[in-house]
């Protein structure tokens, strides 16, 4: 394989998302945007799992892009621009939560049954199969529903997720294989509902 | 010698692998099944969460700028309607949204001292700005568009322009290559030719691999929408994986890399006409209704009318990547398809010489596969039928690359058709292991659709195979070959020397 292939396929080298930091810093409300359409939704999914309800995350994302634009000067790019926006959201999500502790505030329900309504419409074939690994998913304590939601949902690598998190690799690993661990049963429904999609 | 590659096998379900390493461990699970159950349950888990998220990702709130309101009302569209350069277009008008910004600017430390005053009048003016900020500035966008497509499309008459248009992003891509490699190499014109070669050759090529060919408008229609959308501040940064960061430019100063552009710019579009001329209809000017993903609803047309006063909700630029054979070098001429993964949309894209494609998007969950000659079909991450593909969304993936396995020796030929015999286009056939008892075991292995006559060709490893169509694949029920059509009842093809399998024809349960 030539060394340009190479080049073109390492995607961890460059962050096609620094030039816009860079942009923003310097005032350019348009670089803010374009990370807003590239990265919002991403960030609003990571918020909406936590805190629950649909207005509290929208809040709560508008707060990580002006925190985003207000730092980006400061950025360094350390880190992928995309966990730097998930590190703030991390930030954030724990202070609106200890927020709630504080004020009694619990989550909407119909938060939590409308992300079921979102699977179910997800794909017809195997409903009642997806709809309890989901349902499993929510019963996983958080920090483990954390870190698979940013290793699979968001991208990140087991690194970053740490990064994100503050915490150390091997415990994103070990949360990830405790998660999968009890998991196991519902896979095997699952697996179980794959053969039956064959059939 | 299991142990490496399990502990490898979550980053490998979140494709977060590099190349090398997640090719180590596609090479092992080809030939390890402990280790292939395993990968399965972390890829199902990694689906579930996926899809928990997507529930929670479509509703984007409008963007909110992070600047008091007046800073942008003062951006009339007649402070972005001198945007120079055609490619430039929407991120000339943000950097003279910059300057303005600038002017009247806090710098960081009044800024932040401003805040929390900004912050509490911001929830307010922020919803009445954007309101003001989306009705002063979509006249603004419109005028660039124009402006942009202006000196592209004006040597052209009518259906010609739209074609060009519809050809745009990928030229794009390909002239910033050309400046991120070897300005000039042959390895540029291959992606310069994809957006309309790709939907020229679509049909003959469709017709030697065994599978029919939406019309063309369907597939240059996407990448037209995307050219009027979103392609300049889009395509630039986000097609990471080809655009070397000195010239993706999104940033300070776009003039320097972009205006080297221009002079090259005649040049792709000479080339790409005379292909794009005979092909690509003049319906490309409008897009079809199926274009648009469901979950992008601002991406229709209407949003295009002068009237409107929603900006793209979403643009997201390009799934791009290298395709690579069975040893893992560049495949040129392999044809990438992307459809919507709920279905309808599709667009198709061939890679160059260089292995490397770029297929223009909107926003959404997407399903990439590979079709090319001598290589069994692929989606993303391995997968060799689209039952157990995973959808993505195309924001959030890095480079999508594949790594093609030959086919094998052997192919189940037949027709598929409907109850009343008549053939069946675009069936999706599938041969799976007897194995009827086996958890994985029982998984299709391989797949093809089948062409316009019904007609497909399913290259198999020798031994006996069930082999099973359907129509909709997203959770349609298959229809077996054999007995009644249940797995059940299904019988074997046995595939070898002496065993012709030829006429495996298959009949559609309605």
């Amino acid at each position: 394989m030539s060394p340009l292939v190479l080049a073109m396929t390492s995607t961890a080298a460059e962050d096609p998302d620094l030039a816009l930091v860079h942009a923003m810093a310097d005032g350019d409300v348009d670089a803010h945007r374009i990370l807003y359409e590239r990265h919002g939704r991403g960030v609003l999914a990571f918020i909406a799992a936590r805190v629950g309800d649909a207005g509290a995350a929208e809040e709560l994302l508008h707060d990580v892009m002006l925190a985003a634009w207000n730092g980006a000067a400061g950025f360094r790019g350390r880190s992928r621009v995309k966990t730097w926006l998930l590190v703030i959201a991390h930030n954030r999500v724990c202070n609106e939560l200890r927020r709630r502790v504080r004020l009694d505030i619990v989550p909407a329900p119909e938060a939590v049954a409308g992300a079921r309504d979102g699977v179910a419409k997800g794909r017809p074939g195997a409903l009642d199969e997806q709809i309890d690994l989901a349902a499993a998913i929510d019963r996983l304590p958080a920090g483990q529903r954390e870190v698979l939601d940013l290793v699979f949902a968001q991208g990140l690598g087991q690194e970053e997720a740490a990064d994100v998190l503050g915490v150390a690799v091997g415990t994103v690993k070990s949360r990830l294989n405790r998660a999968k661990a009890q998991l196991r049963e519902h896979l095997q429904d699952a697996d179980g509902a794959h053969g039956g999609h064959d059939v | 010698m299991c142990e490496p590659i399990r502990e490898q096998l979550a980053a490998y379900a979140a494709g977060t692998l590099s190349a090398a390493a997640e090719r180590a461990v596609v090479d092992h699970l080809a030939r390890c099944s402990a280790c292939r159950a395993e990968a399965d349950g972390w890829l199902a888990v990694a689906a579930a969460v996926r899809r928990r998220a997507a529930a929670q990702r479509d509703a984007l709130p409008p963007y909110r700028a992070p600047l008091p309101a007046p800073a942008h009302a003062s951006a009339s569209p007649a402070a972005l309607a001198p945007a120079p350069a055609p490619q430039r277009g929407r991120l000339a008008g943000g950097i003279a949204m910059g300057g303005h910004g600038a002017s009247g600017r806090f710098d960081g430390a009044s800024l932040r001292r401003w805040l929390p005053r900004v912050a509490a009048t911001m929830a307010l003016a922020a919803g009445l700005g954007a309101i003001g900020l989306l009705a002063s500035r979509a006249p603004g966008r419109l005028a660039e568009r124009s402006d942009r497509d202006g000196p592209a499309t004006a040597p052209q008459a009518g259906t010609l322009a739209a074609a060009e248009r519809a050809a745009t992003p990928v030229q794009r891509l390909s002239a910033r290559d050309g400046t991120a490699s070897q300005p000039g190499a042959g390895g540029i014109v291959g992606r310069e030719e994809t957006a309309s070669t790709a939907a020229a050759g679509r049909d003959a090529n469709a017709a030697a691999i065994g599978r029919t060919a939406a019309p063309p408008g369907q597939d240059a229609a996407p990448a037209g929408h995307i050219a009027e959308d979103a392609v300049v501040p889009a395509t630039a940064p986000a097609t990471t994986p080809t655009a070397a960061p000195d010239v993706a430019p999104v940033a300070p100063d776009p003039g320097a890399p972009e205006r080297p552009e221009q002079p090259e710019r005649p040049e792709p579009t000479d080339r790409a006409r005379p292909s794009s001329t005979p092909v690509i209809p003049s319906e490309t000017a409008q897009p079809p209704e199926t274009v648009a993903p469901p979950d992008n609803p601002t991406a229709t047309p209407e949003a295009q009318a002068p009237t409107a006063v929603a900006p793209p909700a979403t643009s997201v630029p390009a799934i791009a990547g290298t395709v690579h054979d069975g040893n893992g070098a560049p495949l040129a001429g392999a044809r990438v398809f992307a459809e919507v993964a709920s279905g309808g949309a599709e667009v198709v894209a061939e890679t160059d010489a260089l292995g490397r494609y770029a297929v223009a998007v909107t926003g959404g969950s997407w399903l990439v596969h590979v079709e090319a000659a001598g290589h069994a079909l692929m989606w993303r991450a391995g997968k060799p039928t689209p039952l157990d593909a995973d959808a993505f969304d195309a924001a959030e993936a890095g480079a999508v690359d594949f790594y093609l396995e030959p086919a094998a020796a052997w192919a189940i030929r037949g027709r598929v058709v409907d109850a009343s015999g008549a053939p069946v286009a675009r069936a999706l056939v599938v041969a799976a292991p007897p194995d009827r008892s086996g958890g994985g075991g029982r998984r299709p292995s391989a797949a093809a659709f089948s062409d316009a006559a019904g007609q497909y060709v399913l290259p198999v490893p020798t031994g006996a195979w069930l082999v099973a169509t359907t129509l909709d694949w997203r959770g349609g029920a298959l229809t077996w070959w054999g007995g009644d059509g249940s797995l059940a009842m299904a019988d074997t093809v046995p595939v070898g020397d002496d065993s012709p399998s030829d006429g495996i024809d298959l009949m559609l349960q309605p």
